[in-house]
């Protein structure tokens, strides 16, 4: 059996766009995310949404329907004005609050996560080193989401947003 | 000389329309997806073409995925269940007939290969043959090193660090404040070096031909060369994009293959039924 070039290009078309009927056909084709992030699968907290995949796509009122927390509290900790709290998407934040140069913080979605998994007791397990912001901390200490232990962690990674860049 | 290489028997080389125009179509595609996520962050809604981003529909963006979904059950960040269904359909596509993502699909190989065609302008006969043949062959490895790289940065980051630095995704976003400044040097460097060498980026670079070309070794449909009928002409090594030496074997198992067919009989071989795609003994009188 052989391919000529008219045959290998309805065999290309055949196969990306058969996968992509297939899948939709199936409800598997998904280009976007559906603003709910995955369940945890196993251990104490399986079937609990997971802080982990929170997307930079979901908005403040997204994480407040899956995990509880008000999109205002999340504002709250993150400086974001309270009227956009809502609808502020969390991939926001990185274009929001820029560090200096000479600092390699970030604060972005990982940053969210850590937060919610904080403030809801979900497991999260960050790959990276991940800063908060000094009001993000002061709101779990208020609430009684830490131990003293944890805080004392936590104001070691906290940053104050008044020294990042806003544009 | 045998009585098949006569003139009479001989055929003129032909465009590769049908390939043309499958890159084509994929390149605009990918265009316009890009042009419309720009306007509906704009506020612009467009209608008919699908909402998506372009790591939604980047099959590598599934193979980076491939760790956190396995061990946490989630995707990477900006990754969707579509990355893995193309990733699936490429895999497929390329156990078939070997890497036609890079051939016939990618719309960087397709921007690499028309910079190329102004390159072969300037620079004659020398063009893609300006790096000497030892260090090409060294460099060929480089992309290897560049997928394994990825792939632990991504599973170690649960982030997809290789958009900071991936030219495909520069090109694609040059008006997008996703422009990063690394990924922009490269698609320059990327550029400039297509005037001189066929698709730079893909030869040695890129981490997704790299794992594509493992499919050359062992892939259904296999570029096959009839050694009976073969007149050593060369025009296979010629117009091969990726200097591979087509006259020098009888299967072509290279990992650099692209399965453009640019050296079968359909388009540069001048020997008909010599040099094919098709599998082991298939098709053969």
């Amino acid at each position: 059996m052989k391919l000529k070039s008219v045959t290998t290009s309805i065999l290309v078309f055949a196969i990306i766009f058969g996968a992509v009927l297939i899948s939709s056909v199936f409800g598997y084709w998904k280009t976007t995310s559906t603003k709910e992030p995955a369940k945890i699968q196993t251990g104490e907290f399986s079937g609990e949404s997971n802080p982990g995949d929170i997307r930079g796509s979901f908005s403040f009122g997204d994480i407040e329907k899956s995990f509880g927390i008000d999109a205002k509290t999340l504002a709250k900790a993150f400086g974001v004005p309270e009227k956009e709290a809502e609808a502020f998407q969390v991939k926001s934040l990185e274009t929001l609050y820029t560090a200096p140069a000479d600092m390699e913080i970030e604060l972005g979605t990982s940053s969210v996560r850590y937060f919610v998994s904080l403030y809801t007791g979900l497991p999260y397990e960050p790959s990276e080193t991940i800063y908060l912001p000094e009001t993000a901390v002061q709101i779990l200490i208020d609430e009684n989401k830490v131990s003293e232990e944890q805080a004392k962690a936590l104001w070691k990674i906290a940053v104050d947003l008044n020294g990042l860049k806003q544009p | 000389m045998t009585e098949i290489s006569t003139k009479a028997t001989l055929k003129k080389t032909k465009k590769p329309r049908a390939r043309m125009l499958t890159q084509g179509f994929f390149l605009i595609l990918v265009l316009l997806i890009s042009i419309k996520k720009l306007m509906e962050e704009k506020g612009i809604l467009v209608p008919l073409l699908p909402e998506a981003s372009l790591h939604a529909i980047c099959p590598f963006g599934g193979v980076v995925s491939l760790y956190q979904f396995f061990s946490t059950g989630t995707f990477i960040q900006k990754i969707h269940e579509s990355s893995f269904v193309l990733m699936a359909a490429a895999f497929i596509l390329a156990i078939l007939a070997g890497p036609l993502i890079c051939g016939w699909v990618c719309p960087f190989g397709t921007f690499q290969e028309i910079i190329g065609k102004m390159g072969r302008k300037i620079s004659g006969k020398r063009y893609n043959h300006i790096i000497p043949e030892k260090t090409d062959r060294i460099l060929r490895y480089f992309r290897y090193g560049v997928l394994a790289l990825v792939l632990y940065n991504t599973a170690v980051a649960g982030k997809l660090l290789f958009q900071n630095v991936d030219p495909y995704y520069a090109l694609f976003n040059l008006w997008s404040d996703e422009l990063a400044l690394p990924a922009l040097a490269l698609l320059v460097a990327t550029v400039l070096l297509s005037l001189v060498v066929e698709r730079p980026w893909c030869k040695y670079a890129c981490p997704y031909g790299a794992l594509l070309g493992l499919t050359n070794y062992f892939r259904i449909f296999k570029i096959r060369r009839a050694q009976e009928t073969c007149i050593h002409c060369g025009a296979c090594d010629r117009a091969c994009p990726m200097n591979i030496k087509v006259s020098a074997t009888e299967t072509v198992k290279d990992h650099q293959c692209i399965s453009c067919l640019a050296c079968t009989s359909e388009f540069h071989c001048p020997v008909p039924e010599t040099v094919e795609l098709r599998t082991k003994g298939g098709g053969r009188r």
